[in-house]
C-alpha cells in the first residue's frame, strides 16, 4: 500500500500544481521530475548507474518526440507567415451562407485539417475568430472549434502524440494505429453531430445529420486508411483534406440565402495549398519510394543498454530489474521530424518564389517557432524523464498492479479516462501518452487484455480531453475575445467532451470483449 | 536586476538554457555509467537538476 501511494504522488503532485495552483506544464513537469528523483533515490533503490542509463534512455525518447514538435511548428509558421492559413480560411465562407453548414465546415472540418497540419491550440485559435466574424457568438465559436478538432489530435500535429505513444511503449505503429484510428474516427463523427447541435440545437441536427454522416465517414475513412498504411503522421491532415473536398459540393447544396461575399481568389488559394501539396509529395517520396528510403535509412541512432537493476530500497523492496535491450531507435534522415524539415524548407522556397513573404519573414518564422516550442519542449523533457525513472525503479509496475487489482475487469472502462486525465493535467495528448502509456500497457498485460485496444483508449481519451485542457481553453478564449471567461467555456465544453470519452470507454470495453 | 528577475524577463533564453541542461548532460551519462565513473554521473545529474530548477523558477 505504501509503495502504491508513494508511486502515485508524482501524478497527484502534477494534478494539484496544474489544476489547483495553475502552474504551467513546464513548471509542473520540473516539479514532478525533482519529486520522482527524490522518491527514486530515497525509497525505491535508484543507484547512480540506474539513473545514468534512465536519463540516457529518456534523452532518446525526448529527441524522438521533440524532432516532430519542433519541425511541425516550423512548418506551421512557414505556411502561416505566407498567409496560407488565412487564405484557406477566407475561401470557406464563399461556399455557403447557411449557418449550420458554416459551423460544420469551419468549426469541424477546417479545424480538423488545422489540427492535422498544426495543432498546439491552432485549430481553435484560427477558427474561433473566423466564426465570430461570421456572426456566431464567441462562446459558440470557441466551443464548436474545440469539440470539432479533438478527434484529430492523436494523428494530428504530424503525428507527434502517436509518436509519443510508440516511443513510450516500444510497440510497432502497425499494431497501435488501427484501433486508435477506428476509435477516433467514430469520435469524429460524434463530434460532427455535436458541432451541428451546438449551432442550432435539435432542429439543426435533424436538418444536417446526413451531411455530418457523409463528411464524417469520408474523413474517418481517409484518416483510417492513411493511419494503417504507416503514413500515420499525415492521417489527420489527409482526413481533413478529404473532409474539405467533400464539404465543398455539400456546402454549395446548402448555400442558404445569397449575399455578396466578394470574389474568391482562386490563384491565391492554389498558392496557399502548395505548401501542403509539397508535404504529401515529400512524405510519399521518403516513406514509399524504395531507393530514397534505402539511402535515408543509413544513419540510425541506436544505443544498447545493459540490464538495469535497483538496489533494495528503504521500504525493503526486492530489486526491480529492467532487461537489457536497445533504447529508442531513430532512423535519423527518415524520421518524421526530418520529413517536416525538408517540407518546411521546400515550402519556404516556393512561397518566397510566389512572393508571399514580406521583409524579415525568415527571422519571424524562426523567432516565432522558438518562442512557441521552448516551453512545451521543457515540459516534454521533464515529463519523459520522470516517466522513464518511474518505469525503471518499478513505480509504474506498482501502479499497474495496484490498478489491476483495484479496478480489475472494469479497467477498459477506466482506461480512456486515465488518458483523458493525463491530457487535462498536462495540456496535451503527447504528454498524457508519455506519462500514462507505459502504465496502461503494463496494466493491460497484467489483466491479460488486448494491449493495442487499451492503448487506443488511452490515446483517444487523451486526444478528446486535451480540448478541455486549461492551456488550450486560454488560447482559444483569448482569440475569440473571451479572455477571463475561460470558466464559461469549460462549463459548456465539459459535457460534450465527457460524452465523447464515454463513447470511447464503451468502444474500449466492446473492443476488449469482442476482439480475440 | 536579480538573477531570478532576469530569468523571468528573458523566458525564451531561460527555457533554452533549462532545456540544454536537461538534455546535454544525459548524452555523457551513458559513457559514465559504462565506465562506472560515479562522480561524473552525479555531476551530470546535478546539471540536469539545475535545468529543472530553472524551469521551476521561470513563471
Amino acid at each position: 500500500m505504501m509503495n502504491f501511494l508513494l508511486s502515485l504522488t508524482p501524478i497527484i503532485l502534477i494534478l494539484i500544481l496544474m489544476v489547483g495552483y495553475k502552474w504551467s506544464a513546464a513548471r509542473a513537469g520540473a516539479a514532478g521530475y525533482l519529486w520522482v528523483l527524490c522518491l527514486a533515490v530515497l525509497f525505491f533503490g535508484a543507484n547512480p548507474k540506474l539513473l545514468a542509463y534512465a536519463h540516457t534512455k529518456a534523452l532518446l525518447l525526448t529527441i524522438d518526440v521533440l524532432m516532430i514538435v519542433w519541425t511541425a511548428f516550423l512548418l506551421y509558421r512557414v505556411t502561416d507567415e505566407a498567409g496560407a492559413i488565412k487564405t484557406i480560411g477566407e475561401a470557406l465562407p464563399h461556399l455557403t451562407n447557411d449557418k449550420g453548414m458554416q459551423i460544420i465546415v469551419i468549426g469541424w472540418v477546417f479545424a480538423s485539417f488545422l489540427q492535422g497540419v498544426g495543432g498546439f491550440g491552432v485549430p481553435v485559435a484560427v477558427t474561433a475568430p473566423m466564426l465570430v466574424g461570421l456572426g456566431f457568438s464567441p462562446l459558440v465559436a470557441v466551443v464548436s472549434g474545440s469539440v470539432g478538432h479533438a478527434w484529430a489530435v492523436t494523428f494530428g500535429s504530424m503525428g507527434s502524440s502517436f509518436q509519443a505513444l510508440i516511443a513510450s511503449t516500444n510497440l510497432p505503429d502497425y499494431m497501435l494505429a488501427p484501433y486508435a484510428a477506428i476509435f477516433l474516427g467514430i469520435a469524429g463523427i460524434a463530434g460532427g453531430f455535436m458541432v451541428a447541435y451546438i449551432c442550432g440545437g435539435w432542429k439543426a441536427l435533424r436538418r444536417l445529420y446526413g451531411v455530418v454522416i457523409i463528411i464524417g465517414l469520408v474523413m474517418g475513412f481517409a484518416h483510417y486508411c492513411v493511419a494503417v498504411t504507416r503514413l500515420w503522421n499525415i492521417a489527420s491532415f489527409v482526413g481533413g483534406i478529404a473532409g474539405l473536398v467533400v464539404a465543398f459540393p455539400l456546402a454549395r447544396r446548402f448555400r442558404g440565402e445569397q449575399t455578396d461575399n466578394g470574389v474568391l481568389n482562386w490563384k491565391a488559394l492554389a498558392v496557399a495549398l502548395l505548401g501542403y501539396l509539397v508535404l504529401i509529395i515529400v512524405i510519399l517520396i521518403v516513406q514509399v519510394f524504395p531507393p530514397v528510403k534505402q539511402i535515408l535509412s543509413k544513419v540510425v541512432l541506436s544505443v544498447e543498454f545493459p540490464e538495469i537493476s535497483t538496489s533494495s530500497g528503504i521500504l525493503g523492496n526486492a530489486p526491480f530489474v529492467t532487461p537489457a535491450g536497445s533504447g529508442r531507435n531513430i532512423v535519423l534522415f527518415r524520421h518524421t521530424g526530418m520529413v517536416l524539415l525538408y517540407t518546411s524548407i521546400l515550402a519556404y522556397v516556393i512561397y518566397r518564389w510566389a512572393g508571399c513573404y514580406s521583409r524579415g519573414s525568415a527571422q519571424r518564422i524562426i523567432n516565432g517557432t522558438l518562442s512557441s516550442v521552448l516551453s512545451s519542449s521543457v515540459s516534454i523533457t521533464s515529463m519523459v524523464t520522470m516517466a522513464v525513472i518511474m518505469e525503471h525503479t518499478g513505480m509504474t509496475d506498482i501502479l499497474a498492479r495496484g490498478m489491476a487489482s483495484g479496478v480489475g475487469v472494469l479497467f477498459p472502462l477506466v482506461s480512456p479516462w486515465i488518458g483523458g486525465l493525463g491530457a487535462f493535467i498536462t495540456g496535451s495528448n503527447t504528454n498524457s501518452n508519455v506519462v500514462f502509456a507505459g502504465l496502461q500497457m503494463q496494466t493491460a498485460l497484467l489483466l491479460k487484455l488486448n494491449v493495442a485496444i487499451i492503448l487506443a483508449g488511452q490515446t483517444a481519451g487523451g486526444a478528446l480531453a486535451s480540448a478541455i485542457a486549461p492551456t488550450k481553453i486560454i488560447v482559444g478564449a483569448s482569440t475569440a475575445g473571451m479572455a477571463g471567461k475561460e470558466g464559461e467555456v469549460m462549463r459548456l465544453l465539459a459535457p460534450y467532451i465527457g460524452m465523447l470519452i464515454v463513447i470511447i470507454s464503451i468502444l474500449t470495453v466492446l473492443g476488449v470483449w469482442l476482439v480475440i | 536586476m536579480t538573477l531570478l528577475k532576469w530569468m523571468r524577463s528573458h523566458k525564451p533564453t531561460s527555457f533554452l538554457i533549462a532545456l540544454l541542461l536537461m538534455t546535454v548532460p544525459s548524452a555523457g551519462l551513458f559513457s559514465a555509467a559504462n565506465n562506472t565513473a560515479v562522480p561524473w554521473i552525479w555531476v551530470g545529474i546535478s546539471l540536469i537538476i539545475l535545468g529543472n530548477v530553472i524551469a521551476l523558477l521561470v513563471k
